[in-house]
């Protein structure tokens, strides 16, 4: 792993950036009260926190250190995944009355984006 | 019969099997105890009221369906069956596990109108052992915080122990409702400490088991590489009672392991414990008790006598309490910061308005437009600044130096526990940094929000269990919480090592 070269500044989340995050998260600005809100918690959160990650004091262990995706080394003690199956399911109309709208049993969304050619 | 409510779990399912009590007359006496203390239970956007009662639940109660399951183990106990270990005892669960045909909302809008399909194997397995499910707890919107103030269901649970305290969280209105005597057992949730924290402020007992020791099918998820589902009770024999029920493998949840379930309840015999303290070498890590940036050493001068004084009760049963180093503490927080987020920010991505939840109202033009419509109004702002943060650091650029550098120092965190394990059987410490924090005190600042579990995230990122229980209060009465951890899968020697605690100082 080589040695990270990030500076803090780098993550700084100014008012374009955040446009752009809300945007991949489909999340929209609610108000420009709520978007200080956000900007100012996220910078804070990685001015103080975040960028302890990057401390280069730990690129000679991390170097060393395998990422760990849990805590407990899992595999020895789970059951080994079972083969994929298809299983029907007795319940389907209970899972579509969970749906907000529903049609001939079908969700019914709005139509994506799109051109028409 | 109205101070049932009273009763620990183990003995009311003891007065139920001798056909002492009914499981009804349970069932009524806790019905009525939160009658009395509860005050309105929590609704979305409710209004704030009634300073000085708990609101440890999102209504409404499940008061019918209680009663149809307090009837068949009393049908069974007329039959001569076996309703089970925990026969009549009633329960509660925290709003992020799904009970079939009940509301489930993750305290979130945006869950507001779901009813679940299906039930929890953890939480089914309770109600299979005679258990009865009374009701649904309040916590932090899609357990996005440490004090249960980011509800969207109000009023804000209130903390039995002082009722203009925050009962910690997320897991806050089970420990609260646990606290207040409205049931003798509940389940949460722990992803950074939020059954170990509440359980702490509200001075009861609460288990983090081994992470996959219980399954999480069923458990709406916040960060699935650290959520743990466990127990919250009066007393470390009922927690012990809950995770020998719960535990096991499930086919539903590849994580949990296959390993042999103890009979955690049934070892908390004294002659056992009293044996297995005899030269039990106990863990005492110098950074959670040394490092002002780990525990302030005037604010927590209470918390650090409290300790002291829980190691000179060990080393009189016969422990000895052996220094031991955990050099990356400082870094669990941070850690947390990046992997949490990036995981929840994937999970959260299901919440779009189509298959289950809200859905906007508004007229929109096309699908992206709803989804964002349908986030937007659903999501509260704590869930946001999440999913915004996971966006960020997993973003192209920052995922590899972020994200990766996050999964090694949860490898290096892992490591600091199996090398003091090597040396110790158990670690001790506080559970908290603070007793419980005002109302209002810290709400909004999420770095010092965050904060509130430094000392109890890092087992979740190295998976250990570990257990809160009351070990003292503060000059304002306030709770003082203890934290044992111990090596994978040691819940049974974790266990009868909190229970000899609660033995020797409990009058």
């Amino acid at each position: 792993m080589s040695s990270d070269t990030t500076p803090a500044s780098a993550l700084y989340i100014d008012e374009t950036r955040l446009a752009r995050l809300q945007r991949w998260a489909a999340i929209a600005s609610a108000s420009a009260e709520e978007d200080g809100y956000l900007r100012r918690e996220l910078n804070s959160q990685l001015a103080s926190m975040v960028v302890k990650v990057l401390d280069p004091a730990l690129d000679a262990a991390l170097a060393a250190a395998a990422p760990a995706m849990y805590g407990v080394p899992l595999a020895p003690r789970c059951a080994p995944l079972r083969d994929d199956r298809v299983e029907s399911y007795s319940d389907a109309d209970g899972l579509l009355a969970c749906a907000p709208r529903v049609q001939d049993r079908y969700f019914v969304v709005p139509a994506s984006e799109h051109e028409t050619l | 019969m109205s101070d049932l409510w009273n009763l620990s779990a183990v003995e009311l399912r003891d007065a139920v099997r001798n056909r002492n009590v009914s499981a009804m007359e349970a069932l009524d006496a806790c019905l009525a105890r939160i009658e009395a203390v509860e005050g309105a239970s929590g609704t979305l956007y409710g209004p704030e009221t009634e300073p000085d009662r708990v609101h440890a639940f999102i209504a409404p109660l499940m008061q019918e369906r209680a009663r149809r399951q307090a009837a068949a183990v009393d049908a069974a106990l007329a039959r001569g069956d076996d309703p089970g270990p925990l026969a009549g005892v009633p329960f509660a669960v925290k709003d992020i596990l799904c009970v079939k045909d009940t509301p489930t909302t993750a305290a979130s809008r945006i869950l507001s109108n779901y009813v679940a399909p299906y039930t929890a194997t953890a939480v089914a397995r309770l109600e299979a052992a005679g258990g009865v499910m009374i009701g649904k707890t309040n916590l932090d919107e899609f357990v996005y915080g440490s004090s249960t103030e980011s509800s969207a269901y109000r009023p804000a649970t209130r903390n039995p122990a002082g009722f203009a305290r925050v009962p910690g969280g997320s897991s806050g209105g089970s420990a609260a409702a646990v606290a207040a005597g409205e049931v003798m057992l509940a389940l949460g949730s722990d992803t950074a400490g939020s059954i170990r924290q509440p359980a702490a402020f509200c001075g009861v007992v609460g288990l983090k088991p081994t992470y996959g020791r219980v399954s999480r099918w069923g458990l709406i998820a916040m960060a699935a590489s650290l959520d743990c589902v466990g127990p919250i009770a009066r007393t470390v024999k009922d927690c012990a009672l809950a995770l020998q029920i719960m535990a096991g493998a499930d086919p539903y949840d590849w994580t949990t392991v296959t390993d042999s379930v103890s009979p955690y309840a049934d070892r908390l015999d004294d002659k056992t414990v009293s044996s297995l303290m005899r030269g039990l070498k106990i863990g005492w890590p110098r950074e959670y008790f040394e490092d002002p940036d780990l525990i302030d050493p005037v604010d927590g001068k209470p918390i650090l006598a409290a300790l002291d004084r829980a190691a000179q009760t060990y080393r009189r049963m016969g422990a000895e309490i052996v220094p031991v180093s955990l050099p990356h503490t400082l870094y669990a927080i941070p850690t947390y910061f990046v992997i949490s987020r990036v995981e929840l920010a994937s999970d959260l991505h299901r919440f779009d308005g189509v298959k289950y939840g809200y859905r906007t109202d508004r007229g929109v033009g096309n699908l992206f437009e709803m989804y964002e419509a349908t986030r937007t109004e659903g999501f509260g702002v704590q869930p946001k600044q999440r999913v915004l943060m996971g966006m960020h650091v997993s973003s192209a650029g920052y995922a590899g130096r972020l994200y990766e550098r996050a999964l090694r120092l949860r490898a290096l965190i892992r490591q600091d526990f199996d090398r003091a394990f090597e040396k110790v059987d158990v670690i001790l410490s506080a559970t908290t940094p603070t007793p419980a924090f005002p109302i209002g005190g810290l709400y909004g600042d999420t770095v010092q929000m965050q904060n509130a579990d430094r000392l109890t995230v890092p087992t979740n990122h190295a998976g250990v269990p570990a257990i809160s229980l009351p070990c003292g209060t503060d000059t304002d009465g306030l709770p003082i919480g203890l934290q044992l951890i111990g090596p994978d899968f040691t819940e049974e020697r974790l266990l009868q090592t909190a229970y000899a605690f609660e033995r020797e100082t409990r009058g």
